[in-house]
């Protein structure tokens, strides 16, 4: 398991080093930027850990750093701190993805308690897109025709005998019995079942 | 065309044509009055040269029965002078002998007889010697009185009487020795010693006959020239008076004889010396006395100035109880004798016929004034005819009667021009008629004539009688004062004395409709005058202002709201502001503290004070937070009510707000104005920003001088918002200021709390703001507003 980084975005350098400085005594490992932009060249958006986000900054503000992020598909959560947040804005946060929005002076203590949930979440993200990632690559294997073969397969768990499958596909059973034979293999799996909790009931 | 559009034309002409005198009157007049006057004139001259021809012909009467009349008085003293002269020139060649007293009485005897006015005649000498053969009051009968000389100092001496008849008969002798008659004083004794001449005494009354008389007297001279002796004649003048009679017995008229004292000496009927009057000392009566009143009045006043101013005929008129005289004076001119003759004379006497004839002559002159006058009217009339036709031709004409399209017809070629011109003027004018009466009917404002001394509707158009709740034909009925309420009624006195000043009128004003309700019109009238110059009628537009003064009011409303808003909006940003300022340093001192902390427990550092004072650095920093975040809360609250409302009324109120600020500084201020879907907003908020970004606009351009500055407003609506943008000309803004924050601003005397109250605002009410910096030039800033007719789509 990779090393779990907070990284701070503030335009304000007083709050930024404080928060970082805080944070590095309780032992976590910190980086922050002055800007969103500083950030997104030096950090992956895949990176582990969580983001520590001020709301209002010039050029980049916060919400639109995150809404690039979500369009990125990045699995690092997002802690907003605000000066001024207003109501409107944190729920606007919140709903495209943000773990909380805090209002500045917030309790440290607070912060390190939603630090711990976003690396959880984080890890969970994580994990589900790297799932995610491999099935689409093992599916990436597979012909059009077998593809085909497969999303009936999964459409519909109640007709999964070749000959149903034929008379669907207007194909001979015996064609249908070498494409799940060829799936079961480029995937990975030995029954149909396994089949459906590898891609779930519908892609 | 309709009548009633026609009707005040109609009495424009009628109305001159009364205070003018008619044609026909005047024709009629003239005629009848020229000959008049022609057959006055020739009368009056016939009468005025025959009045001058009377009167000298009369005078001339006159003169010829002065003539006579001074003549017969000639004759009447001329025996007189001739018994007188003869006897002195018998006496002087001794051919008589004056000392010889019987010689002289037989001589003074036949001279007597010669003429009857002859009283006496007698012979006086220096030694008191007196021969003197008189007439008695008898008829026939003569008296001889002699007196023997002697001495002047004696008072009585003897005397001798001798009466005779005709014959010389002797009848009667008688002696007296007391006689008291001294001839030697008498006035003629002392008259002719002194002038050695014949002479004529003064009338006097005789002392014998107490007649008025008058006394010749000569000298008798011999060879050396001395008076012998004196010789007296009188002569009793009464007897003129007979002689007077006779020339003018019958006619009214007289001729009296005057002495040149004024008093009279003879005069045809009147006794002139009354029996009572002063025994001793009788006078004659002077003439402005006597019982005669056309004398008194003929020659009262002439005879009073003396006769040495009357040398030729002085003649007078005069008129007495309706009649008039003439009178004539003229002197006698007789030497020593200093009489005049009165003429005086009823004028009838002369010329009473010519006058009757001329008192005809005018009855006959005035029956042919008649006569022609009469005829010159019926000629006038005649001439007139046509003319009183063609009138009525053409007062039907103008009525409309009769088409315009016939023309007249008099048998007058003047007359038939002119109406071929009328009908074509009256043509013209209904055609102009027509027009205006359509433009008045159809025209889209009130529009009203109205009488500019009473304020009575005298015709409206239907615009009006809508905007005032009247149906057609009760505002003719109503004056201007009646549709006033009832604190406006000045303002119809107020109309006619502008209006007949002949100055447009122009009022603002609230106006009563029929149903009670109050209505704000503009009216704007000015005066018609007739042809003579006369006011005739006001014509007025009345435009319904209602909704301009309605949208003053809001507009001034919404003044008041904003100067509030913006300062309970001024604080919130400022408190705002201050707020997210205060908060970072107060935040970085809370984690500085908490990360000291930290330290220190890693340093196993066990100074309890420290910690302890570490503590309430953070607990101090977070009170403090703790306080701002409370004002803000509370600014925040107040954030006034959201509602429906329509964009673009506001737009517009707050460009009536802002339009006084731009023209001080010669910007152009637009708004195309277009129909919106209704917002929901704060409307006073709105306003604030709105205001706000204006001003922000008039503030770029006044600094930039360049160019004529305009500001846009433009709005359109989108899916589920309302965009607004404020668009200047401007220089723009400045790539390094960063816009909407608080305390930020590019303007030398701004606080940067504007556009930073402008995203609160907006943000508050659900909207966007933004500057929109894809313009070449200026500035553009653009807002939204949620659409209240998409009420669902909102975030919360």
């Amino acid at each position: 398991m990779t090393e779990l980084t907070v990284y701070i975005i503030d335009d304000d350098d007083d709050v930024r080093i404080a928060l970082s400085r805080s944070l590095r005594r309780r032992g976590m490992t910190v980086a922050h930027f002055p800007d969103a932009q500083s950030f997104l060249d030096q950090v992956d958006a895949d990176a582990a850990g969580c983001l520590v986000l001020d709301y209002g900054m010039p050029d980049m503000d916060g919400l639109e750093l995150q809404d690039y992020l979500v369009r990125q598909d990045s699995t690092l959560p997002i802690i907003f701190i605000s000066g001024h947040g207003g109501i409107p804005e944190s729920v606007r946060a919140t709903k495209a993805g943000a773990i909380d929005f805090l209002e500045k002076p917030f309790d440290l203590s607070v912060l390190t308690d939603r630090i711990a949930v976003a690396w959880e979440f984080g890890e969970k993200l994580r994990q589900q897109k790297a799932r995610r990632l491999d099935l689409a690559e093992k599916r990436g294997r597979l012909t059009d025709r077998e593809d085909e073969v497969l999303q009936y397969i999964l459409r519909n768990p109640g007709r999964t005998t070749s000959k149903e499958i034929a008379a669907e596909l207007n194909i001979s059973p015996r064609t249908v019995e070498i494409h799940r034979g060829r799936i079961q293999l480029k995937v990975g799996v030995k029954t149909t079942i396994e089949l459906y909790e590898l891609f779930g009931r519908s892609p | 065309m309709d009548t009633t559009a026609q009707q005040p034309f109609h009495q424009d002409h009628s109305e001159p044509a009364r205070r003018r005198r008619s044609l026909r009157a005047t024709l009629a007049l003239c005629l009848a009055g020229l000959q008049f006057v022609a057959v006055l004139s020739v009368t009056l001259s016939t009468f005025v040269s025959s009045e001058k021809a009377l009167l000298r012909q009369s005078r001339i009467s006159l003169n010829e029965v002065s003539v006579n009349v001074i003549g017969q008085v000639r004759n009447f003293l001329n025996p007189a002078q001739q018994v007188l002269d003869a006897t002195r020139r018998l006496a002087e060649n001794d051919v008589l002998d004056i000392n010889d007293t019987s010689a002289l009485e037989s001589h003074f005897f036949q001279q007597i007889q010669v003429a009857p006015q002859l009283a006496g005649i007698y012979l006086a000498d220096h030694s008191g010697r007196f021969v003197y053969v008189m007439r008695t009051e008898e008829p026939g009968r003569y008296r001889t009185k002699v007196i023997p000389p002697f001495t002047a100092e004696l008072t009585e001496h003897p005397a001798s009487f001798q009466w005779r008849n005709d014959r010389f008969t002797l009848l009667e002798t008688a002696q007296s020795q007391t006689d008291t008659y001294e001839a030697r004083t008498r006035p003629w004794f002392s008259m002719v010693s002194e002038a050695k001449a014949p002479i004529w005494t003064q009338p006097y009354i005789f002392f014998t006959t107490r007649q008025p008389g008058i006394t010749y007297g000569v000298p008798v001279l011999d060879d050396e020239g001395n008076i012998r002796a004196i010789l007296g004649v009188d002569i009793q003048i009464d007897a003129l008076s007979g002689f007077l009679l006779d020339i003018w017995s019958e006619r009214r008229g007289a001729a009296l004889v005057l002495n040149e004292d004024g008093s009279v000496l003879a005069h045809p009927t009147l006794v002139l010396i009354d029996q009572d009057a002063d025994f001793d000392n009788p006078e004659l009566p002077m003439v402005d006395q006597i019982d005669d009143e056309l004398a008194r009045q003929a020659f009262g006043a002439l005879a009073q100035r003396g006769s040495s101013q009357i040398t030729g005929p002085v003649h007078t008129d005069f008129e007495l109880d309706g009649q008039d005289y003439v009178a004539m004076l003229i002197d006698v001119s007789e030497p020593g004798l200093n009489w005049l003759i009165g003429l005086y004379a009823a004028e009838d006497n002369f010329i009473g016929e010519v006058k009757k004839n001329r008192v005809q002559g005018i009855w006959i002159a005035l029956s042919i004034a008649i006569l022609t006058g009469a005829i010159g009217l019926a000629l006038a009339d005649r001439i007139y005819a046509p003319v009183r036709m063609f009138a009525s031709q053409t007062r039907r004409l103008s009525s409309g009667e009769i088409p315009a399209g016939e023309s007249l017809h008099s048998p007058y070629r003047e007359l038939e021009d002119t109406g071929a011109a009328l009908a074509q003027q009256v043509r013209q004018r209904q055609r102009f008629e027509a027009a205006y009466g359509r433009t008045f009917d159809l025209a889209s404002r009130g529009m009203a004539q109205i009488s500019p001394e009473t304020g009575r509707f005298l015709r409206v158009n239907e615009q009006l009688c809508d905007i005032m709740g009247y149906q057609p034909g009760e505002l003719e009925k109503m004056t201007l004062a009646d549709i006033l309420p009832a604190d406006g009624k000045q303002i119809a006195v107020t109309l006619r004395e502008t209006l007949l000043q002949d100055s447009e009128f122009i009022v603002e004003n609230p106006f009563v409709r029929k149903d009670g309700s109050n209505i704000w019109l503009r009216v704007n009238a000015i005066l018609i005058r007739d042809e003579s110059g006369a006011p005739d009628h006001a014509v007025a537009i009345i435009d319904d202002v209602s909704d301009r003064k309605l949208a003053e009011a809001e507009a001034s409303r919404l003044s008041r709201d904003l100067s509030h808003v913006a300062r309970v909006n001024l604080m919130g940003e400022m408190a705002s502001g201050l707020a997210h300022e205060l908060n970072q340093p107060l935040s970085a001192i809370s984690y500085n503290v908490d990360a000291a902390i930290m330290t220190l427990d890693e340093l196993g550092e066990t100074d309890p004070e420290l910690t302890e004072i570490l503590s309430d650095v953070d607990r101090q920093s977070r009170r403090a937070g703790d306080i701002i975040r409370a004002l803000r809360d509370m600014v925040r609250k107040d954030r006034g009510r959201q509602t429906p409302f329509e964009l673009g009324g506001l737009i517009a109120q707050t460009i009536t707000l802002m339009e006084a600020e731009a023209k001080a500084h010669d910007l152009a201020l637009r708004y195309d104005r277009v129909d919106l879907p209704p917002v929901i907003g704060n409307r006073t908020q709105i306003a604030q920003v709105l205001v706000n970004l204006l001003r922000n606009a008039i503030d770029a351009l006044a600094r930039d001088s360049a160019g004529v500055g305009s500001i846009v407003i433009t709005a359109h609506a989108a899916e589920d918002v309302v965009e607004v943008r404020v668009e200047d000309n401007g220089p723009g803004v400045s790539p390094d200021v960063v816009l909407f924050n608080t305390f930020d601003t590019q303007k030398a005397e701004g606080m940067g709390l504007g556009l930073s109250i402008c995203r609160t605002i907006i943000k508050t009410n659900g909207g966007e703001i933004w500057h929109d910096p894809s313009v070449l030039s200026g500035a553009r800033f653009c807002f939204t507003l949620r659409r209240s007719d998409r009420s669902g789509k909102e975030d919360t």
